[in-house]
C-alpha cells in the first residue's frame, strides 16, 4: 500500500467521521424539536461586540433555570449580511421568534413590519410582572418603564400606530482617546472641551509624530466612524439655518423641509453656513489617515487599539470591545463643536445639540410566524425588567434602556446629555438614500488628502437637487402606500367601535389622524415637485 | 381584497363591485361605509387614481348624510383633495373658503380636527399666513390630537406661531405644556429657553 492510498483512506475516514457527527447533530436536533416537552425560543441580533453575546447567554440561562422545559437560543448574525439574512428568513418562513429591528435590517418599511411582525401594543399597556418588586415600576404599563417611554422607532411605528419592539439599550456617540498617548502628547489630564482645544490637540499630535518619528495620527477614520465626527461638525453649522427652513414651525429638524428648501433656492452650496460646515469637514478629514473613506469599522478600530491614532469617534456600543482590545487606558469625551463665541463659526451655531430625544435601541420585534408568541413576550418582559436590564447593563457595559437602572461607571460618560439645542442637518439627509449616495460618491473630494470645498461642490452640485427630488418622490409614494394600507384596519376598527369597543374607537381616531396627515403630506410633496418641473 | 398582495386591477375592481352592491342595497351604516370606500378606491387604491370621481363620491355622501361620522370623514378626504390640486392662487383661495365653511359644519371630532389640521397646513405652506394657521391649529388642538408625536408637534407649532404673532400668553401656555409632557424630546431645552425669554418680555 503506497502513501497516496493511505492518505486517501485517511481523508475518506475523516470525511466519514465528519458526516456521522453532522448527521448525528441534525438528527438529535430534529428529535429535540419534536420533543413535546421542550419549547425552543430563538432570537437573532447583529451585535457581535464584546460582552453582548455573553450577557444574553447568561440571561437566557437564567431564564431557562426558572422555566423548565424552555431553551433559549441566540443567533448572532454579522451586520454585513443581516439585512439579506433577515429578508430571506422572513420570506422563507424560517424566521426566529425574535429579531433585532433597526439599522441592520436595512429599510424596515411599514409594509415589511405590518406583514412579518406582530404588533405588541396590547402587551405594552399592561404591567411587566417581572417588575413586581421594583418599587416605582411595579404596576406601571410596560411601555412607561423605558427611558424614552417606548416612543421612538423602531419600537413604535407612528404611521402604523402600533408598538412593534422592546429595547434593551440606548446609544450615543463620543470620542474615545488613548489616555496614555494623550498624556505624552498633551501633557494634560483633561480632554479638550472646545473646538479650538480639539484642533490644538490634533496639531500637537502631528508635531509629536514629526518630532518623535512615531506613526501616530490624530484621528482614526473610516467610512463608518468619520461621519460621527465630520457630520456633527457640519450639523453644528446648520443649526440656525434649520430653524429658518422650518416651514411647519416644529422648531426641529425636518428632512423634507430642508430638501424642499434646497429645491426652492432657500439654501445652496454657497450659503455661508453650508460653506462653513464643509470647511470644518475638510479640516478634520485631513487629520485622519489617507484613504480612510475606503476603510471599514474594524480597520479604524484596529488602527486605534494598535496605538496608531490618538482619537476614534464611535458609539457606546463599541465601549466594551475597545476596553477589551486596547492595551492602554481609554478616555472618552463629547465631540467639541464650535461655540457661539467662535470668531468665524459662532454666527451659525445655537449651541451643543441636545441628546434628550435619544431613543432606546437594541430593539427586538416579535415575528408574525413565531409559534412561541407567549413565551417570546415573557422572555422580553424578563430581559427588559428592571432586574433584567440591570444585569444586562452591568455585564455588557452598555447603556440601560429601563428607568432606574444605573449605567456602569465605564459607560456613564455616554449617558445622553439632555441640555442642548436642536441639531442642524447634514448634506446626506437621514432617510434620503439617493442623496446620501451622491454625497458619498463625492466625499473623497472634500475630506481626501488633496480634497477641497470647491472640488467637492463642483462634483456634488450637478446631481444633488435631482437626488433630493428623487428621494422626495419616493417618500410621497411610500406615504401614500402606507396611507392606503390603513383602510382595512380603519374599517375593522370602525365596525368594532360601533359595538362600544373603546379601544377600537381610540385606534380608529389615531389611524385616521395618521392617514389624513400622510395623504396631505404626500400630496404636498408631489405638488411642490410638480411646480419645480 | 384591497390589501392582499399582489394587488391587481382585477382585485380592486372585485372589491369595488362588492362595495357597489352593498351601497345600493342599503342606506344604513354599512351602506354609508361602502360608499365611503368606493371613494377611497377612486382616490388611492386604483393604479390611476381619479380625484374628480373620488371628490364627487365624498361630496354626495356628505350631502346625503351630513350627520354621519363616516360621511364627515369623507368630507375631510374631499377637503384634502380640493386643497392639494395644482390650481391658480385665486381658485385655491376660494376653495379654502369653501373648505373652511365645510370644517365649521362638521361635528364628528376626528373629522373636524383633521380638516382644521389640513387647513392649517395650507395656510403655513402656501398662503404663509401664521395667523390663520394658528386659528385652525387651536381648533384642532381643542378637540384633541390623537397621536402623541403629533400632539408634541402641534403644541410646539402653536407656541411658536403665537410667539411670533405676539400672543405671549398662548405661547407660554403651549410651550409649558410641551416641556412638562415631553421631557425627553430634543426640543425641550430650546423651548425652555424660549419660555424664559417670553417670561422676561421678549416677543
Amino acid at each position: 500500500m503506497n502513501w497516496e492510498r493511505i492518505s486517501n483512506m485517511i481523508g475518506l475516514g475523516l470525511l466519514g467521521v465528519c458526516f456521522c457527527i453532522a448527521a448525528n447533530r441534525v438528527m438529535s436536533r430534529a428529535a429535540e424539536q419534536r420533543d413535546p416537552n421542550l419549547q425552543i425560543l430563538k432570537f437573532a441580533h447583529w451585535q457581535l461586540e464584546s460582552g453582548v453575546r455573553a450577557t444574553f447567554d447568561e440571561l437566557a440561562r437564567e431564564y431557562e433555570r426558572s422555566h423548565p422545559g424552555v431553551r433559549i437560543e441566540q443567533l448572532a448574525i454579522p451586520e454585513r449580511i443581516f439585512k439579506n439574512w433577515h429578508r430571506t428568513q422572513l420570506i422563507g418562513g424560517n424566521a426566529p421568534d425574535l429579531i433585532q429591528l433597526g439599522q441592520g435590517t436595512g429599510g424596515l418599511t411599514d409594509e415589511l413590519l405590518a406583514r412579518y411582525y406582530t404588533p405588541i401594543s396590547q402587551f405594552v399597556e399592561l404591567p411587566n410582572p417581572y417588575n413586581a418588586g421594583s418599587g416605582e415600576l411595579a404596576g406601571l404599563p410596560w411601555r412607561e418603564t423605558f427611558l424614552d417611554g417606548l416612543s421612538n422607532t423602531p419600537a413604535y411605528s407612528d404611521s402604523l400606530v402600533e408598538y412593534y419592539g422592546i429595547p434593551a439599550s440606548m446609544f450615543t456617540v463620543r470620542v474615545y482617546y488613548n489616555a496614555d498617548l494623550f498624556q505624552k502628547i498633551a501633557g494634560a489630564s483633561q480632554p479638550p472641551r472646545t473646538y479650538e482645544d480639539f484642533i490644538a490637540l490634533c496639531q500637537k499630535t502631528e508635531a509629536y509624530r514629526t518630532a518623535e518619528g512615531e506613526s501616530v495620527l490624530p484621528i482614526a477614520g473610516s467610512k463608518y466612524n468619520a461621519p460621527y465626527m465630520i457630520d456633527a461638525l457640519f450639523a453644528s453649522m446648520t443649526q440656525r439655518l434649520t430653524l429658518k427652513l422650518d416651514t411647519f414651525h416644529i422648531m426641529g429638524l425636518d428632512g423634507n423641509s430642508v430638501a424642499l428648501g434646497f429645491l426652492d433656492g432657500q439654501w445652496n452650496w454657497q450659503t455661508p453656513a453650508v460653506e462653513a460646515g464643509l470647511n470644518l469637514m475638510n479640516a478634520v478629514g485631513q487629520l485622519m489617515q489617507p484613504g480612510f473613506l475606503q476603510l471599514g469599522r474594524d480597520d479604524a478600530l484596529f488602527y486605534f487599539v494598535q496605538g496608531r491614532a490618538l482619537l476614534l469617534a464611535s458609539g457606546s456600543w463599541d465601549s466594551s470591545s475597545i476596553e477589551a482590545q486596547a492595551p492602554f487606558k481609554i478616555g472618552v469625551f463629547t465631540m467639541p463643536l464650535p461655540r457661539t463665541d467662535h470668531s468665524q463659526y459662532g454666527q451659525f451655531v445655537l449651541g451643543h445639540p441636545s441628546e434628550a430625544g435619544t431613543g432606546t435601541g437594541l430593539v427586538f420585534g416579535l415575528t408574525a410566524g413565531s409559534k412561541n408568541q407567549d413565551l417570546a413576550i415573557d422572555f422580553l418582559r424578563f430581559i427588559s425588567s428592571q432586574p433584567g436590564n440591570t444585569r444586562f447593563a452591568e455585564m455588557s457595559g452598555w447603556l440601560p434602556a429601563v428607568v432606574g437602572v444605573p449605567p456602569n461607571d465605564r459607560i456613564a460618560p455616554f449617558m445622553p446629555i439632555t441640555e442642548g439645542y436642536t441639531a442642524g442637518f447634514v448634506p446626506a439627509l437621514s432617510g434620503f438614500a439617493d442623496t446620501a449616495r451622491i454625497v458619498s460618491n463625492h466625499m473623497h473630494r472634500l475630506v481626501g488628502q488633496t480634497g477641497s470645498v470647491a472640488e467637492f461642490i463642483e462634483g456634488v452640485q450637478p446631481d444633488y437637487g435631482e437626488a433630493l427630488a428623487s428621494d422626495l418622490r419616493r417618500k410621497a409614494k411610500n406615504g401614500l402606500r402606507n396611507a392606503e394600507s390603513k383602510d382595512t384596519s380603519l374599517a375593522a376598527n370602525w365596525v368594532l367601535g360601533l359595538e362600544d369597543n373603546a379601544e377600537a374607537r381610540a385606534k380608529f381616531d389615531q389611524l385616521i389622524e395618521a392617514q389624513n396627515a400622510q395623504e396631505q403630506s404626500a400630496y404636498y410633496l408631489r405638488l411642490k415637485l410638480e411646480s419645480k418641473r | 381584497m384591497l390589501n392582499v398582495q399582489p394587488k391587481t386591477d382585477g382585485s380592486v375592481e372585485r372589491a369595488a363591485g362588492i362595495l357597489r352592491e352593498l351601497s345600493e342595497e342599503a342606506d344604513d351604516p354599512y351602506g354609508i361605509l361602502a360608499r365611503y370606500y368606493l371613494g377611497r378606491i377612486e382616490q388611492i387604491h386604483r393604479a390611476k387614481p381619479d380625484w374628480e370621481k373620488a371628490a364627487a363620491i365624498y361630496r354626495d355622501l356628505h350631502t346625503a348624510h351630513p350627520e354621519h361620522p363616516i360621511a364627515q370623514i369623507g368630507a375631510v378626504k374631499y377637503g384634502i383633495l380640493r386643497l392639494s390640486e395644482r390650481v391658480p392662487s385665486a381658485v385655491l383661495s376660494s376653495r379654502v373658503a369653501e373648505i373652511e365653511r365645510l370644517a365649521g359644519s362638521l361635528d364628528f371630532p376626528a373629522a373636524r380636527r383633521d380638516l382644521n389640521l389640513a387647513l392649517a397646513q395650507v395656510y403655513l405652506t402656501i398662503f404663509r399666513s401664521d395667523e390663520k394657521a394658528l386659528e385652525h391649529l387651536m381648533v384642532a388642538e381643542s378637540i384633541g390630537i390623537a397621536r402623541l408625536k403629533n400632539r408634541a408637534d402641534v403644541w410646539v407649532r402653536i407656541g411658536d406661531l403665537a410667539a411670533s404673532l405676539g400672543q405671549r400668553e398662548v405661547a407660554l401656555q403651549y410651550f409649558q405644556k410641551f416641556v412638562e409632557r415631553f421631557q425627553r424630546d430634543s426640543r425641550t431645552y430650546t423651548i425652555g429657553e424660549r419660555i424664559r425669554e417670553l417670561q422676561q418680555g421678549a416677543p
